[in-house]
């Protein structure tokens, strides 16, 4: 039994420690939907465990006694808490809710009135008393009417919360659904176990209701903490929605207000009024009715609320729990905002009609380039109308500029973009028809209120009669500079002051190169002029000016001077004025004619040096003009040329009539059609005729007369022909005896070759004959011959022989340029190797050719017989043990050059012609079978090529032939 | 039989002559020989008719009167002697004489050697090129 009692103490106990817990856990949720009705719930809830367990405890019969009545304030009040709860926690709104909200605690309070006063017996209880359970005292009670009322009225309450909490049920979502029904669940077992007494009317042992609230507390506490009862963000809502600096109103589904915030308050005035379950309408009731919306709408609107003006934004609602749809109206104030806008507006309308007015164009850019706006004059500029510029993309914009000017454009509104201060920008635009016209433009950012750049607000302004003064006033200064620093002369302004003084007022750069000196040296420093001129020179100059200065008339002067050691000739011309202080202002140039004064010199000189030339020519000269048949100029006559006096014979002219002293009628013809040649002559073209004419003393003469076109008319035909005549009787007399002479050599040349032919046939047939005759003599006949007359027989032979060849020698000699054999390419290196193993030179003797040798183009055979003479003459003659021959060749421009060298015994330097010479030889002839045919022989060969054959040589010490021959 | 023809030369230089008798006796060549001193003297023994046409002609260009050269056109002008042989034998070394010769349909050209015993080398070579057109028949 003790330990029934004090299980029984400890649970309560411990209920009374855990439900102490949950309450001030709960304490944070107290701004949550339903959290203030839920900390009641709980302080009802542990007063009547507290009483209990006070009761349990209690000493006497009357300390329980207050305990066992303070239990029912708990019991009494906790079920309309909890019913407020439900309401509030699922947002339910009915009709008349606050009326039952009050009605429902009307039964408690009278409960409470009941149990605090006397009629507490046998109103509550019919009857009251203790017994001891152990070290408990327990309650033995009846319950009275009251008490029954009492527990009906708790059940209605709570079969209400059931309802309104079943119905919404529905519409809530998984965690809140859960949430309440865990609720109710814990609140239908405490209701019941606290029922069970007042049920079975009496109550003799520990009573068990403190452990049905504990528990159904402890239920609640755990679904709290569990399914998360309470929503943190709907908290967070909650705080922001009080703080808000607008207006909010949550209407319910009959468009009442049921929350709404301070400022809410604050802006519909109303203070001290409480805004619970106003009609909407009525609140706002100066701006018309606002239409319910669809659900999940939205729609804005502005509303005008004592005197001020907001912007009104209304949606509809679902609550975060998801119980139950509202309406939400949030109200900005926008007041200010509309005032400021309306001044912006106001202002804006004047600057628009500033910029409509406006001469210059007022545009405003967006930032890619487009036009926002375009004042009207933007049409009169530049031919584009508003629509039309506004209409334009950015592309089209920028092609609106001058395409020299793009890139400076771009520059000036990058840099107004980037915040930076440039002055106004000159530049071109294009208009619509393409004409391009000058602008001004003043470009200023637009930002908004962040300092964001928006717009680019520009002011074009036509600039182009400015720039049209502007670049006409340029244009003439810089052709007035370009003129005198590049005219050839040097332009000056001098002035004469009444003194006399002269002073510069201006030079011309150019002054360096008239003057030598640098204008600045000179502008204050005439006198510096006076050191370039002799005194004669000077003198007459300055009395000239002195002159023009007296009577304002043209200063001219031409003059000598030394500049940098150079004498030069000047030009000088200036015109005076007169002003009225009697300063005498001259503005003049001066020219430099040095060079026409030298060309003038040099033409003078030349003039002369001809005349006289012309004068002293042999040959008559003259100019004679076909059209008009007169002479133009001549340095003599062509009577004066042929001895006689001009006024024997006025007319003989060249060109005109034949006269009688020209000699034969062939010559007249050879005149009279060069004449007809003279219309078809071309320029430069020489015509020569040489005719016979009889001299005064000499006879006949001829005259070789040479003419060529002088001058031609405008039309292009001849007019004027220069003819030179030339005494050439010598020239012509030597001709014909040459001519005489160059038949008498053909003839003789003709004789001398038939003359090598007849000895080939005519001299060698006898030769043969006593050739035959001597081998007979010598075969047949030799018994007879004694030895004294055997060798003159050889001797005969030999002599024989040589003559032969010596007659093959000449014709040879002769054949060469008589006989034209074809050229072909002739391989000297090849030919010159088969040379040498054909000769044989002898074993003492070494033959050294340096290749390579050239290939010429010639006969072969000719070719063959010049190195195999040259080769053959170092073999034979070679003297020395060891014999050397070296041939070589080397280019020299066009013609080859071939060296033979030998070590051989050499030739003096007095036979170097000699061995060219035909049979002509060094040494004896009975010694060397030599012909002396074949060195002349190689020098003809050489020289029909157009070469040449030298030699080189030192007596004793070998000899090098030297030859040339052409290259291909 | 070619070794039985006669062989007609003409040569006016009686040492040449002599030599040719003596070079064709020494080449061991025994056909009969008619040398004439002129081609007026050849063409009165080519009309003859008691004596056979030659087989071959041997003819000097150098002839007093009518000259080697115009013999040789008469001769190949006449249908009855233009199938003789005709081989000039001569002192001219001469590309003309030589082409003139040739262009006369001559057999063949050679320059008179001034040594005999070259003499007696190309009478042998006349002989066996002359031999050697023997046709087999």
């Amino acid at each position: 039994m003790d330990l029934i009692a004090t299980a029984y103490i400890t649970v309560i106990f411990l209920g009374f420690a855990l439900v102490l817990m949950l309450g001030v856990y709960s304490l944070r949720f107290l701004h949550f939907p339903g959290g203030r009705q839920f900390l009641l719930y709980i302080l009802f809830g542990f007063i009547a465990i507290f009483a209990f367990g006070l009761l349990s405890i209690s000493h006497t019969a009357e300390q329980a006694f207050i305990w066992a009545r303070l239990r029912f304030l708990g019991f009494a009040y906790s079920s309309p808490v909890f019913l407020l709860f439900v309401w509030d926690y699922t947002g339910k709104k009915f009709p008349y809710q606050r009326q039952l909200s009050y009605l429902i605690f009307i039964i408690p309070t009278i409960t409470q009135i009941i149990i605090w006063s006397s009629a507490v017996i046998p109103g509550f209880f019919t009857e009251w008393s203790t017994v001891t359970y152990s070290f408990l005292l327990v309650e033995r009670s009846r319950f009275g009417f009251w008490s029954q009322v009492h527990l009906l009225h708790a059940w209605i309450v709570l079969i209400l919360a059931y309802y309104f909490a079943i119905a919404s049920l529905t519409s809530s979502k998984g965690a809140h659904r859960q949430a309440l029904v865990g609720m109710l669940l814990a609140n239908l077992i405490a209701t019941v176990v606290a029922s069970i007494p007042s049920v079975t009317g009496n109550l003799q042992s520990l009573n068990l209701t403190p452990i049905g609230i504990t528990i159904a507390l402890l239920i609640s506490g755990w679904v709290l903490v569990r399914h998360h009862l309470f929503d943190l963000l709907t908290g967070a809502a909650h705080t922001v929605f009080q703080s808000l600096q607008d207006g909010v109103l949550v209407l319910n589904g009959n468009r009442e207000i049921i929350q709404w915030n301070p400022a809410a308050q604050t802006l519909l005035g109303k203070y001290q009024t409480s805004l619970m379950y106003q009609p909407v309408s009525e609140i706002l009731a100066e701006n018309g009715i606002l239409e319910p919306l669809p659900l999940g709408a939205e729609m804005e609107t502005e509303l005008t609320i004592n005197r001020r003006t907001y912007n009104a934004r209304l949606s509809t609602l679902r609550m975060s729990n998801g119980f139950m749809s509202g309406e939400l109206l949030v109200m900005h104030d926008i007041t200010d905002y509309r005032t400021a806008e309306a001044a912006r507006h106001e202002s804006e309308k004047l600057y628009r009609l500033l910029a409509d007015n406006s001469s210059d164009m007022i545009v405003l850019n967006s930032l890619d380039g487009r036009f926002l706006y375009a004042s009207p004059s933007c049409r009169h500029t530049s031919g584009y109308s508003e629509q039309e510029l506004l209409a334009l993309n950015a592309v089209e914009t920028a092609q609106l500029v001058y395409p020299d000017d793009v890139v400076a454009s771009q520059m000036y509104f990058g840099q107004i973009a980037s915040g930076q201060v440039v002055p106004p920008l000159e530049f071109r635009l294009l208009r619509k028809d393409g004409s391009i016209f000058w602008c001004e433009v003043r470009a200023q950012p637009i930002t908004d209120a962040g300092g964001h750049l928006t717009h680019v607000m520009s002011v074009f302004r036509n600039i182009e009669e400015r720039k049209r003064v502007e670049f006409a006033l340029r244009e003439s200064n810089q052709r007035y500079d370009t003129l005198v620093a590049n005219i050839p002369a040097m332009v000056f302004q001098v002035r004469r002051s009444l003194q006399g003084k002269y002073q510069f007022d201006f030079i011309s750069p150019t002054a360096r190169k008239y003057i030598g000196l640098e204008p600045e040296a000179v502008i204050d420093n005439f006198e510096r002029l006076f050191s370039l001129l002799e005194p004669p020179v000077l003198e007459s100059m300055l009395h000239a000016q002195e002159e023009s200065a007296r009577n304002l008339t043209q200063f001219v002067w031409e003059g000598t001077g030394v500049i940098d050691g150079h004498a030069v000739w000047r030009h000088i011309e200036s015109m005076p004025t007169r002003l009225d202080d009697g300063t005498v202002i001259w503005n003049g140039v001066m020219l430099d004619i040095t060079a026409q004064k030298q060309a003038e010199l040099a033409l003078e000189r030349t003039r002369k040096m001809l005349e006289q030339i012309t004068h002293m020519l042999p040959d008559v000269i003259q100019v004679f003009d076909v059209l008009e048949t007169k002479p133009i100029y001549y340095n003599r006559s062509i009577p004066d040329l042929l001895g006689y006096e001009d006024s024997d014979h006025p007319n003989v002219i060249l060109g005109a009539n034949p006269s009688d002293i020209l000699s034969y009628s062939e010559d007249y013809a050879v005149e009279s059609q060069r004449r007809e040649q003279y219309p078809a002559m071309r320029d430069g073209e020489v015509i020569e005729s040489e005719t016979r004419w009889r001299h005064k003393t000499r006879g006949l003469v001829w005259l070789n007369t040479r003419e060529m076109v002088y001058e031609r008319t405008s039309d292009g035909r001849v007019k004027q022909i220069l003819s030179t005549v030339r005494d050439v009787t010598e020239r012509k007399v030597a001709e014909e005896q040459r001519q005489k002479l160059l038949a008498q050599l053909e003839a003789a040349n003709q004789e001398l070759k038939d003359f090598a032919y007849v000895i080939s046939h005519d001299l060698r047939a006898p030769l043969r004959g006593v050739s035959s005759i001597t081998h007979w003599l010598v075969t047949e006949y030799s018994d007879r011959f004694d030895d004294e007359s055997k060798e003159l027989i050889d001797l005969l032979g030999g002599r024989v022989r040589r003559m032969e060849q010596m007659i093959s020698g000449v014709l040879e000699y002769s054949r060469i340029g008589r006989e034209k054999a074809p050229r072909r390419e002739v391989n000297t290196q090849e030919l010159v190797a088969q040379l040498i193993q054909d000769i044989v030179p002898g074993e003492h003797i070494t033959v050294t050719v340096t290749p390579p040798l050239p290939n010429l183009y010639a006969d072969e055979t000719r070719i063959r017989q010049v190195f195999q003479n040259l080769i053959d003459n170092a073999v034979k003659f070679m003297d020395k043990p060891y014999g050397e021959i070296c041939i070589s060749c080397q280019q020299e421009g066009r013609m080859w050059h071939f060296t033979v060298r030998d070590n051989g015994p050499g030739i003096a330097a007095e036979h170097f012609e000699r061995v060219f010479q035909l049979f002509q030889t060094l040494n004896p002839k009975d010694k060397f079978e030599s012909t002396g045919v074949g060195l002349s022989l190689t020098k003809r060969i050489i020289e029909m090529y157009s070469g040449k054959i030298w030699l080189e040589s030192v007596e004793c010490n070998g000899a090098t032939f030297h030859f040339t021959l052409p290259v291909a | 039989m070619k070794s039985n023809e006669l062989i007609l030369v003409l040569e006016d230089d009686r040492v040449d002559a002599l030599a040719l008798t003596h070079a064709f006796r020494d080449a061991g060549v025994t056909n009969s020989m008619h040398i004439c001193a002129s081609s007026k003297d050849a063409l009165a023994y080519l009309l003859r008719d008691d004596v056979p046409l030659p087989g071959l002609i041997l003819l000097d260009l150098n002839l007093p009167g009518m000259s080697g050269l115009d013999f040789l056109r008469h001769i190949k002008g006449e249908a009855a002697w233009r199938r003789i042989p005709v081989i000039v034998l001569t002192t001219s070394n001469e590309e003309r004489d030589r082409h003139q010769a040739f262009d006369l349909s001559a057999a063949g050209y050679i320059v008179k050697p001034m040594n005999y015993d070259a003499f007696v080398e190309m009478i042998k070579a006349v002989a066996s090129y002359w031999l050697l057109n023997e046709s087999p028949n």
